[in-house]
């Protein structure tokens, strides 16, 4: 048990506990890569102290047994490329003016910049996704997010190149049989 | 599911805003597999059950479902984006119509289970006729009657930056 724990007589023991385990391994100084991406590009891990919080704070949540149900046409959703090429006669268009297009253009750039801080993630995302969930394919896109956005003059064929080579091996992931 | 579409969306917009020469925009192929993935995150559900029943669902449950309805706007949207750099025109996503629009700040921030059950019980109070639903953004008959409005301002009161970026956009792309 942690003198955290202790001190506030919680118990240790809860799903998070691999977590823990995790941040208290040796880091290792080898120059290797991770997701495809060079390690000196790698985002680097928060304080310890902090980690350990998020897991404590986090105890309760469970989302094993999540019920939902659909409130959305899911093969319209999968069509939608096809309605700007072929639209279906009752579309109703959008005619956007260039400055709104600008204002989303600009505010949706910023998203993947917004990783940089572990504390903030993009608005569409839930901060539980990163702190319970913990899922891969985020930690992935925040590792690719924080090279991206931090990227040096000179090296936007190498970006595009491990970010096309991410978004290949997302969707194989995916729709692989197994996906894991 | 949600996570690979989240992340896919993610990549796809830095493809977009690195490739600076508009030939070489977005591929369609990428595109074809955002709205695919998004297929999929639609098709396993998209609101709590109990939404529907005008009562209080688990907090994981609402998590997901809010993070799924944000994503699939922002998926809309960036589309609407590439469609425009490319000169080919968008269409109202009514396929999302009975989505309730991006909750809010309240609920959203919620960081521990009491408080976000608090948040959800005021939300209740607050939405009696039902939520407030991200169609009712768009172009209708009665956009300026005095219940349209009334709503409007109530869900423009609790949003949080994500919401009101929705609401700009609406707003002047059709009035209201």
């Amino acid at each position: 048990m942690c003198s955290r724990c202790r001190h506030r007589n919680l118990d240790c023991t809860y799903a998070g506990t691999h977590d823990a385990d995790e941040y208290l391994s040796p880091v290792s100084v080898q120059d290797q890569e991770k997701d495809g991406i060079p390690a000196a590009l790698q985002t680097s891990q928060p304080p310890l102290e902090s980690r350990l919080n998020s897991v404590i704070e986090l105890a309760d949540l469970d989302f094993d047994h999540i019920e939902l149900i659909s409130a959305v046409d899911e093969h319209r959703v999968r069509a939608r490329w096809l309605e700007s090429l072929l639209p279906s006669t009752d579309q109703r268009p959008k005619a956007f003016a260039a400055s709104t297009m600008n204002f989303i253009s600009q505010a949706f750039r910023s998203y993947p910049a917004m990783f940089v801080d572990e504390d903030s993630s993009p608005p569409f995302i839930h901060w539980a996704q990163m702190k319970a969930m913990r899922c891969e394919l985020l930690v992935s896109c925040v590792n690719v997010s924080h090279m991206w956005a931090n990227k040096a003059a000179g090296t936007g064929n190498m970006v595009i190149e491990i970010i096309e080579r991410q978004m290949t091996r997302l969707f194989g992931q995916v729709r692989s049989p197994d996906p894991r | 599911m949600l996570a690979a579409l989240q992340a896919y969306l993610l990549y796809s917009m830095m493809l977009f805003f690195e490739h600076s020469s508009p030939k070489r925009l977005v591929e369609q192929d990428v595109m074809i597999k955002l709205q695919s993935l998004a297929g999929d995150v639609a098709g396993s559900g998209t609101i709590c059950p109990a939404e529907r029943r005008d009562t209080r669902p688990d907090w994981e449950s609402w998590i997901v479902a809010s993070a799924k309805q944000r994503t699939l706007f922002v998926t809309s949207m960036f589309d609407n984006l590439v469609n425009f750099a490319l000169g080919t025109p968008s269409f109202i996503a009514t396929e999302l119509a009975e989505l309730p629009a991006p909750s809010s700040k309240r609920l959203w921030e919620s960081s521990n289970r009491k408080a976000w059950n608090m948040a959800y019980n005021q939300h209740l109070s607050d939405w009696r006729e039902g939520p407030f639903l991200i169609s009712e953004l768009w172009p209708q008959a009665d956009m300026n009657s005095a219940r349209r409005q009334q709503r409007l301002s109530k869900w423009l009161s609790g949003v949080d930056e994500f919401g009101m970026m929705i609401y700009s956009v609406t707003s002047h792309t059709y009035g209201g």
